[in-house]
């Protein structure tokens, strides 16, 4: 369960999150939607552990242990995940070592043994199959050439292959096209389950159709200012933030 | 130059020694040392005022008296086996400039012959031209080192492996090395020479390839000295037309190194490669100074050094690209990329093409940058502590370094050395 309280940060001295509340409890998907500059992204890189943003007030605990002054990696360790908005370029390091690598180091940092070599790559082939992704994948240094499609399709593989119990997808639908977002989806729901759980961030409805949500929230200007079920999504699409802002 | 009478005075009493205990030698090599301490005591040290060295003040080497041994420290078998190669046929062993016969494997091969440099026939002074500076003083205390050669046509399977030891047993011990490489036409060979460290150890050699027509050599230095340890270095390598110069030259240890490779494309269509990868921290200082000297036309030459500077390491690189007159349809590519790590890093790199013919293909670049702070975060959020992201990211980026290596055991022993020595680098951050 992923718990946020009171949550105050800034970026050079610009107070970008104001005071947000939110958990997401085992099992459920919540979605928070909002306009352009509300902090959604934001609230993403802070719950990662991004050096840029100071946490000036709040808590942020997953299942009960705080994140909050922790490093990216023991967060990664503890089962957060983060899919990233814009995946980032690594050339020289290819998909497959970066994944075994990741996966390893998660699992040194929780004081178990590395994973046989044999099951990572069932695994890994499995996900890629179930991602439609092209098995010449695996070779490739990541992220280097994709489409920006391809990117996010390689950041629900991570999600796959790594297992967190808590995912946090920022605007992986973004750039997305119909058949790519079907994948992107069939991904994302495949890891649902009763321990599992997941904050989708979007700025379109289209994508709570394929990942329905439990709960959705309202950001704006630093706060979660309304929540409801998958029919707040819809009463948005129609009628804007801005209706909400008065 | 610098002219310290002191240091003169105390390398001729150091001469002095020598002498007594090389009675019966061959009388080139006495000429020799002599000539060397005449040169040195006219010329001295170079120093910052010199253009070659305005980057590189050796005052750590200079302001030390260093000793010269004639008979080498003992070293047992398994203090050098962490540093064999497994992939030589022929793996000689130095000890503090001492040739070690039962810590060398010698095999004979048809077409090959090794025979230490001190026992030559000819005087080395006509195979290797004299020079000032360290190469004076090269000359003066020089012990021995090996002389190569390969028959016509031969093709010589796997490595032949030169093992420098610097004990560091007695401090301030110097090992003055010369080693000759020579090809006959057509013929093929791979030498590595390992240079590894002391404290308190100085490692200078002077090395002469030559090819002839259409030989091809991979040639490899492997610099793994102590950081409180020196190390300075000349190759000049003549190449005849159609020959091939595959260099690689890897800066992983000394505190203070300098190399000088000079490359002279003599003939027609011939072709050199040169590769160099340095990772440096703490006061570590590297320098490499190359030139590639395109005498002939129709040559092609290549070059990358590549580097990851942390701490408040120093490096140097200065290529110089000489293309005469006559040497019409040259192609020459030189790129230097560095990766700074720290902000009390400093690196000064010199691209340096003087070009006289006029229908030529010549390409140079130079970068340095810093890591990708996004990519390092990318890796970390994936659960990938600090300094292993640091070491996937330096190798990414100097793995063209390693993948260029054909040989399997050498580009395994470099992969290991790198990794360790990135690892390092890394949780100095």
């Amino acid at each position: 369960m992923l718990e946020i309280k009171n949550l105050h940060a800034n970026i050079d001295g610009t107070q970008i999150i104001k005071g947000l509340n939110l958990t997401v409890p085992d099992g459920e998907v919540h979605a928070i939607m909002g306009p352009n500059g509300a902090g959604k992204s934001t609230l993403a890189q802070i719950i990662a552990g991004h050096s840029d943003y100071e946490v000036t007030e709040g808590e942020v605990t997953l299942d009960g242990v705080s994140l909050l002054g922790t490093e990216p990696e023991e967060r990664a360790a503890a089962g957060l995940f983060l899919g990233f908005q814009y995946p980032v370029e690594i050339p020289g390091v290819t998909n497959s070592y970066f994944l075994r690598t990741a996966l390893n180091a998660q699992r040194k940092q929780l004081g178990q043994d590395e994973i046989d070599a044999f099951d990572f790559l069932t695994d890994l082939k499995n996900n890629m199959t179930l991602l439609e992704m092209e098995t010449s994948f695996k070779g490739r240094f990541v992220n280097v050439g994709f489409s920006g499609g391809e990117k996010k399709r390689n950041e629900i593989l991570q999600l796959l292959t790594l297992k967190p119990k808590m995912a946090i997808l920022d605007e992986t639908d973004s750039g997305l096209d119909i058949d790519a977002l079907r994948i992107v989806s069939k991904g994302v729901n495949s890891m649902r389950s009763p321990d599992r759980s997941c904050l989708v961030i979007t700025h379109y409805q289209r994508l709570l159709e394929y990942i329905v949500p439990d709960v959705i929230h309202v950001l704006m200007d630093g706060k979660i200012v309304r929540s409801g079920d998958k029919s707040l999504a819809i009463e948005l699409e129609k009628s804007g933030y801005t209706e909400l802002q008065a | 130059m610098t002219n310290n009478q002191e240091i003169i005075a105390s390398y001729k009493r150091g001469h002095n020694v020598l002498g007594k205990a090389s009675t019966g030698e061959l009388a080139w090599k006495k000429q020799l040392r002599e000539a060397g301490l005449a040169c040195f005591t006219e010329g001295g040290y170079p120093s910052l005022r010199d253009e070659a060295w305005r980057y590189s003040n050796p005052k750590g080497i200079t302001s030390k008296e260093w000793r010269h041994t004639e008979s080498g420290a003992a070293v047992s078998a398994q203090g050098i086996d962490q540093h064999r190669l497994s992939d030589s046929n022929n793996e000689l062993v130095f000890v503090d400039g001492i040739f070690s016969q039962e810590l060398s494997k010698l095999n004979a091969i048809d077409g090959l012959s090794i025979q230490p440099t001190s026992e030559s026939s000819t005087p080395l002074n006509e195979i290797i031209p004299s020079t000032g500076g360290f190469g004076a003083l090269n000359d003066a205390f020089f012990q021995t080192g090996a002389i190569i050669s390969i028959d016509a046509g031969k093709e010589i399977e796997g490595l032949i492996h030169l093992l420098f030891l610097s004990t560091g047993k007695s401090p301030n011990t110097a090992s003055h090395i010369k080693n000759i490489i020579s090809l006959g036409e057509g013929a093929e060979a791979s030498v590595i020479e390992s240079y590894i460290g002391a404290p308190d150890s100085l490692c200078n050699t002077k090395s002469h390839i030559s090819l002839a027509k259409g030989a091809a050599l991979e040639h490899h230095i492997l610099e793994l000295g102590d950081k409180a340890g020196h190390w300075v270095g000349e190759t000049i390598c003549d190449q005849a037309r159609e020959s091939a110069y595959d260099s690689h030259t890897f800066w992983l240890g000394a505190g203070w190194a300098r190399n000088n490779l000079v490359v002279k494309m003599n003939g027609v269509e011939s072709f050199c490669n040169l590769g160099g990868l340095y990772l440096t921290d703490n006061q570590q200082h590297v320098d490499n100074h190359t030139e590639i000297d395109h005498v002939a036309p129709h040559c092609i030459s290549r070059e990358l050094y590549k580097g990851v500077v942390a701490g408040k390491s120093r490096v140097v690189f200065n290529g110089r690209v000489l293309v005469r007159r006559e040497a019409q349809r040259t192609d020459s590519d030189q790129a230097n990329h560095n990766i700074l790590l720290s902000s009390s890093a400093e690196i000064d790199t010199k691209p340096e093409l003087e070009i006289y013919a006029d229908d030529v293909k010549c390409a140079h670049g130079t970068t340095i940058g810093q890591l990708d702070a996004q990519a390092l975060h990318y890796l970390r959020v994936r659960g990938i502590p600090k300094a292993t992201a640091l070491e996937m990211l330096t190798t990414a980026f100097v793995m063209e370094q390693i993948d260029s290596v054909e040989h399997e055991t050498l580009k395994e022993r470099y992969q290991a050395l790198t990794s360790k020595r990135l690892l390092d680098l890394g949780r100095g951050l």
